[in-house]
């Protein structure tokens, strides 16, 4: 299935959940936030959230910053 | 100087670091070590999927037991933006200190006043310490405290630029109205400039620029370490005020006479 990634579209296959859909990326869940369709989802969740298609994803994680 | 108390936590250090910039994380944790800190800033960005990651983690390589680690919201240019960051890294990471940076101008990187107070007031609501980068205005500030923000960060300057404090003057009056720490944020170039904030009455300051992009970064960092001590311990011995007038050190009698 096709989902938008951190803005760009992608096709991930057909993941059973958001942690699946992250490993398959290749992602480590522990380091990272993700917002699924404009709602946070954490880190405990993300196994238990499915993906539909055309979803909007974002992987945020943390950077050096001032 | 009283104890730096920011949401009851105490600050032995009056020195905090950012984290952007640095040439690599082992300079960084290098730098962040020598300048004895315990708080640092990160801030959060999109994952690059498309590129290997050029270095850990950066949560890997900072002890939350030793130093609180606060997301800002850089890249924001609304309160609504700032808040889904903060959000976001609460839920990514625990944390809920946030240094609010609501930069919609890129060319000058100038704090919105207005979009500031709104996620001041709305992200204190849910719990956050939230730590507002202002313009020096003493109304603001006042503003941003009543909304409840734990701490204030007007800046010296705009940030990176390396010009020193040129907002004395209204640093003077927010320190003196302040019923929170004042922690002078952006613009500090040089060890002396942070003594200066120090000086005028901030409780502390807030340093990334001129140390992750100094030649050393982990001397700088020792550097401004010894001038904010310096200025404290300065603070602390009780100087006078300035004169007009000349007084002398030497006795104006005895003199030799001809």
């Amino acid at each position: 299935m096709n989902v938008t990634i951190n803005g760009q579209e992608r096709d991930v296959g057909s993941p059973s959940s958001l942690a699946a859909l992250l490993e398959g990326l290749g992602v480590e869940a522990r380091n990272v936030a993700v917002e699924c369709d404009g709602a946070i989802v954490r880190c405990d969740q993300l196994a238990a959230t499915p993906v539909r298609p055309g979803a909007r994803i974002e992987i945020i994680h943390f950077v050096g910053g001032g | 100087m009283l104890p730096l108390i920011i949401a009851g936590r105490t600050f032995r250090s009056r020195l905090f670091i950012g984290t952007g910039k640095f040439g690599s994380h082992d300079v960084m944790v290098r730098a962040m070590e020598a300048s004895g800190s315990e708080l640092v800033t990160v801030a959060l960005r999109r994952v690059n999927l498309d590129a290997a990651p050029a270095d850990d983690p950066i949560l890997t390589r900072l002890d939350r037991s030793r130093v609180v680690i606060v997301p800002n919201t850089s890249g924001a240019r609304t309160a609504e933006e700032a808040i889904r960051i903060a959000r976001l890294a609460r839920a990514a990471g625990g944390f809920d200190w946030v240094k609010l940076e609501l930069t919609p101008d890129l060319h000058h990187l100038l704090p919105d006043p207005v979009e500031t107070l709104r996620a001041t007031e709305i992200l204190a609501r849910e719990g956050f310490v939230v730590l507002p980068y202002m313009n020096a205005d003493p109304v603001l500030a006042k503003r941003l405290e009543e909304a409840g923000a734990a701490a204030v960060m007007p800046l010296g300057s705009p940030i990176g630029t390396n010009r020193g404090i040129r907002t004395r003057d209204m640093i003077e009056i927010i320190v003196s109205q302040a019923r929170v720490p004042v922690i002078v944020d952006a613009g500090l170039g040089l060890p002396s400039h942070a003594a200066e904030a120090i000086e005028l009455g901030a409780s502390a300051v807030l340093i990334n620029t001129a140390i992750a992009t100094a030649a050393d970064p982990v001397a700088m960092a020792c550097a401004f370490a010894g001038a904010v001590r310096a200025a404290e311990m300065g603070v602390d011995a009780g100087p006078r005020a300035a004169s007009a007038e000349a007084s002398a050190s030497s006795p104006l009698t005895g003199f030799l006479s001809a």
